[in-house]
């Protein structure tokens, strides 16, 4: 960005800001209450408004009137922040300032109720009853560690103890798509609360498969949550989540760019269940609080893919895992006088086995093998033997990790300055075990065109096995500063830099190039890789500095928040051709990326009527270096990540005072996004779209009746575009689609 | 089978190193080597002859600097029995990392007795310790001249060459250069070679290949080196021929202690699809071969 716009940037934002401090001390002192206030967090304060943290907070009000039940929901309404829909539950690809994973390690954490989820395949789930939800942009490496880069996503259920009653909800939507949900919530006792929800949804989707003539993105999945939260003496809280989840999914709605069909004729699906179970204590006294965060989660998770998508025999993947974790986070925070500190100790432990065997079909071994071979030497001919055969891939890997972290901050009249640190350490192993058998023969056709005359016959053995392992040790620093305008509102600038990074470790997906280079080295083409070389990777790391503002009007109307962002991210991890090879990726650390952009969010709420919120982000996020091997990306615009996120909307609210009507509300909204660009060649893309909601609610004390719709316009849009054996593919997003949601809440 | 060998050798060779090193006055190592067989050429009659299996024992005193190398199974000619001999205390140094023996006029000692009728008038030993991975490849060059009348050469029967392959098309274009294919070269009793080329790449882009030519014959340069000469041959890949990327004017000179210089063209040919052979542009392949493993 040229250094002029910033500059006209800066002093725009330092005009609204004086405007603001003018606007604040005249206005009335009426307190509105803009959001639900944040519960007390533990490695943060109560309110992210006075932190230096650029942040999203959507609370409970919102969240039901939105419909929002999956974080894939939340995607737009934080600036900056895009989750696209495709696939299923297992793609959880999350863009924030440009940066973004598809492959293995995310770069945004997610916290629920406090529970560090540490697998991203993890993140997408359904969830009913949340309180509130928070997404937080930039770095918090410091205080969260591994896979925060981009930022924290903090998701929390209503507590047991601030609500009491039965709450019922029923859905029925576009699609076929059906959802109930039950809840309890009690006091046992004065100081003892527990809560049950469970909910139970299906749908038959909005995508149909050619091939099979059916549908092709159905889902039926389902959650229990057990919380219990436990105020054992005045100084003692305890509370822990325990929850399961299972979840099955049909397809991946996956079309052709030439036909624009799904057709395809192998069975795709996946299928998840999921336990967790979150122990938080918290010890206060005098001098300072001692919290501890256990956790324990399990995914037992089979993906089964098509994965040519065409109606024809090529090959499919399946990837069956069973993964167990085990986290420990111990946190001590105090103040002396002006000075505030916080320190943790946080470990864990992670396993998985995984089995992913790909199997080659007929037409995929003459198309991939055999018509490759062949060309190379039509006088000797091969053919395989067998009609499919499988690679077979079977893989553990344990990885463990421990850190030791501490912040301290200090306020000197209005400024707060800041300082953290936290220190690494993580140890990742592979073992793995490759095997497969099958034969090929080789005919000679120096005579005759004719596949008559055998030559000779070969084997094709592999059974190879063998461990790696890698440790990496991370120091991650952040500095801010902060200077209030007033103590008595959250009106503030800040400005921050802060380190964070992305784990390394071993991308198994790439062990299908090892396999295939493998078979190609046994018929004499290709070259052996060193399996290290193609799978593993190194951390990837980000600089990121931010300078923001958060407004607060004295009475509350009208919030604002801007930032100016800059990220530096060095050690990329990408896959690459060696050596220019036409085939054989490998995973390597090789990409220097720089992104900048802004943020800006509203919520004006000017009587008890109307509310009105909106949000703005912009990215420029491209390539500084990245060279595959076959072509130099420098210059580019990374790819999957927006240029632009929009979020608007509008809520009206009448007060009826009916008999069994207190209020009518009535909510317009528009989320936008792009332009997105596909590939690194920036030679495919979506342009900027935008998709209308609305809904219109009738409220009582116990109940409510939402009738909503969603993508109004019916707007035809691409949510993920992909080349697959050099065929182009890509997921058209959900149609125009409404629906009724029905609540009721009995308080005892 | 020759990894069997390389292994055990190397497993023989440290075995022996560990039990000489009892004698606490003197350091030794014993080295053992069969993979090889004599070139004999006769001076008189202008003809060579080919003699299978001769043995080496090589033991060098790290103390006084000196060796004593028994060669068992020695003929020169037809119709004469293999003898055992053994030279004495012959001086070594190391030169460019090879245990070099140079010595003139030693008379050997064959059952026990000196035998001056068979003096080598002049002897040449080196021997390179070299570890390819794993494995103990050895290079080792032996000539020596018998009564000014046959001079022998031990010709290595298998040897691994390492270095830079420059390939340039014929249509233009700047050269293409790499340093990973790993060539072994294998020679017979027959005097016929195979060459294999592990990894051989011929452009940018292009999946490497295990190549082998067969039945290069070979001409020996007695305590010189080695000729590699074919017109034209159609290389193999994993056993199976492949006319298309047929090999022409094939020339390989090589030394015993330097390595090799190797050139040939691949001429390839695409057959399309209504069945006519189109010819492309040749390449010119040139290596430029030592006997240096590379650092991993």
């Amino acid at each position: 960005m040229r250094r002029e716009y910033i500059i006209t940037i800066i002093v725009l934002c330092l005009s609204v800001v004086d405007l603001w401090a003018q606007l604040g001390e005249a206005v009335a002192d009426t307190t509105l209450t803009l959001q639900e206030i944040s519960v007390s967090a533990i490695k943060q304060s109560s309110n992210m408004r006075v932190q230096p943290i650029t942040s999203t907070i959507i609370g409970g009000d919102v969240i039901e009137r939105l419909n929002i039940d999956a974080m894939k929901n939340v995607s737009e309404m934080a600036p900056n922040f895009y989750m696209p829909d495709y696939g299923t539950r297992m793609t959880s690809s999350i863009y924030v300032r440009g940066l973004g994973a598809r492959i293995d390690q995310p770069v945004v954490g997610l916290n629920v109720d406090n529970v560090p989820f540490l697998n991203k395949d993890n993140y997408d789930f359904d969830a009913v009853d949340i309180e509130r939800i928070e997404v937080l942009r930039g770095p918090q490496s410091t205080l969260y560690g591994r896979n925060t880069m981009g930022g924290l996503i903090n998701i929390y259920t209503l507590s047991p103890m601030k609500c009491q009653g039965l709450r019922l909800l029923a859905e029925y939507g576009s699609g076929n798509s059906l959802k109930t949900a039950v809840s309890y919530y009690t006091k046992i006792q004065p100081r003892l609360a527990i809560s049950w929800s469970g909910y139970y949804s299906m749908t038959d989707g909005f995508f149909d498969n050619k091939h099979s003539g059916s549908d092709c993105d159905t889902e039926k999945q389902g959650g229990f949550r057990w919380k219990t939260q436990w105020r054992i003496a005045d100084n003692v809280n305890l509370e822990n989540v325990a929850s399961t989840q299972f979840s099955r999914q049909e397809g991946y709605p996956y079309a052709s760019v030439i036909t624009d069909e799904i057709n395809y004729n192998d069975t795709c699906f996946y299928k998840r269940t999921s336990i967790t179970d979150g122990l938080t204590i918290k010890w206060l006294n005098d001098k300072f609080t001692l919290s501890s965060i256990s956790s324990f989660q399990y995914i037992d998770d089979d993906m089964t893919l098509d994965q040519d998508f065409l109606p024809l025999e090529y090959f499919t993947l399946t990837q069956k895992r069973k993964e167990w974790a085990l986290t420990q986070d111990f946190v001590v925070r105090g103040s002396v006088g002006k000075y505030n500190w916080l320190g943790g100790l946080f470990c864990f432990y992670k396993s998985s086995d995984m089995s992913a065997p790909v199997t080659f079909k007929d037409y995929g071994i003459d198309q991939l093998i055999e018509k490759h071979r062949n060309e190379a030497n039509p006088y000797y001919p091969v053919n395989w033997d067998d009609e499919t055969f499988v690679l077979g891939s079977d893989f553990k890997t344990p990885t463990w990790g421990v850190a030791i972290y501490h912040q301290s901050s200090y306020k000197i009249g209005r400024w707060n300055f800041s300082a953290g640190i936290r220190l690494d350490y993580e140890r990742v192993a592979l073992d793995y075990h490759s095997y497969c058998n099958t034969s090929y023969t080789t005919y000679d056709c120096t005579d005759t065109q004719e596949l008559e005359k055998v030559f000779n016959n070969h084997e094709v053995v592999i059974d190879d096995q063998g461990s790696l392992n890698k440790s990496f040790v991370e120091l991650l620093p952040k500095v801010s500063v902060v200077y209030s305008f007033s103590p008595l509102n959250e009106s503030n600038i800040y400005a921050s830099v802060s380190k964070g990074y992305k784990a390394g470790g071993y991308n198994t997906q790439m062990f299908s190039d090892v396999l295939q280079q493998r078979i190609m080295k046994l018929m004499g083409l290709g070259m052996k890789y060193d399996i290290d070389d193609v799978v593993g990777y190194d951390p990837e790391e980000s600089i990121n500095y931010e300078l923001g503002a958060h407004l607060t009007t004295n009475n509350g109307m009208f919030n604002a928040d801007v930032a100016l962002f800059y990220v530096d991210c060095r050690n990329q991890q990408l896959t690459m051709f060696p050596d220019g090879t036409t085939t054989g990726r490998i995973m390597a650390n090789a990409g220097k990326t720089r992104s900048y952009g802004l943020e800006t969010s509203v919520v004006y709420r000017p009587s008890a009527k109307w509310m009105f919120n909106a949000s703005y982000g912009l990215t420029d996020a491209r390539f500084v270096e990245f060279n595959n091997g076959k072509n130099d990306y420098k210059g580019k615009r990374i790819p999957y990540a927006p240029r632009n996120t929009v979020f608007a909307g509008m809520t009206y609210r009448q007060p009826l005072n009916a008999k069994w009507i207190d209020a009518m509300s009535f909510n317009l909204n528009c989320r936008g996004v792009g332009s997105i660009y596909w590939n690194e060649e920036n030679s495919e893309k979506q342009p900027f779209y935008a998709l209308l909601g609305a809904s219109m609610r009738l409220e009582h004390a116990r109940y409510s009746v939402d009738l909503w719709a969603e993508n109004i316009a019916d707007k035809e849009y691409k949510t993920f575009y992909f080349v697959s054996i050099g065929n182009g593919f890509y997921q058209q997003g959900k149609p125009a689609r409404m629906g009724v949601t029905l609540r009721y809440n009995f308080e005892m | 089978m020759k990894t069997i060998k390389s292994l055990l050798l190397s497993l023989i060779s440290i075995t022996v190193f560990a039990s000489c090193s009892n004698d606490d006055s003197e350091a030794k190592t014993v080295q053992y080597y069969d993979d090889c067989f004599h070139h004999v050429y006769n001076v008189m009659s202008g003809e060579y002859k080919i003699f299978e299996a001769p043995q080496y024992e090589f033991e060098f005193n790290y103390t006084d600097i000196t060796a004593n190398v028994k060669i068992k199974n020695v003929k020169f000619a037809d119709g004469m029995p293999a003898i055992n001999m053994t030279l004495e205390n012959l001086k070594w140094n190391i030169s460019n990392g090879f245990k070099v023996i140079n010595a003139n006029n030693v008379i050997p000692v064959v059952d026990g007795n000196a035998m001056p009728e068979y003096m080598l008038n002049s002897v040449k030993i080196e021997l390179l310790d070299r570890y390819v991975g794993v494995y103990y490849e050895p290079i080792v060059n032996v000539y020596f001249v018998i009564n000014d009348m046959f001079k022998v050469t031990a010709v290595q029967e298998d040897i691994l060459y390492f270095g830079e392959t420059s390939v340039t098309s014929m249509s233009g274009g700047n050269p293409y250069t790499i340093n990973t294919p790993v060539y072994q070269l294998s020679i017979d009793e027959d005097m016929i070679a195979d060459l294999k080329i592990a990894g051989a790449k011929f452009a940018q882009g292009m999946p490497s290949l295990d190549m082998e030519f067969e039945n290069i014959p070979v001409e020996i340069s007695s305590g010189v080196g080695y000729t590699l000469k074919c017109e034209s041959l159609i290389p193999e890949i994993n056993d199976v021929p492949f006319p298309n990327y047929q090999i022409t004017n094939l020339i390989g000179m090589g030394t015993f202690s330097k390595g090799l210089d190797l050139s040939f063209n691949c001429v390839m040919t695409k057959t399309m699809d209504d069945g006519s052979v189109v010819e492309l542009p040749p390449y010119k392949v040139d290596a430029d071969l030592h006997f240096e493993v590379p650092a991993e």
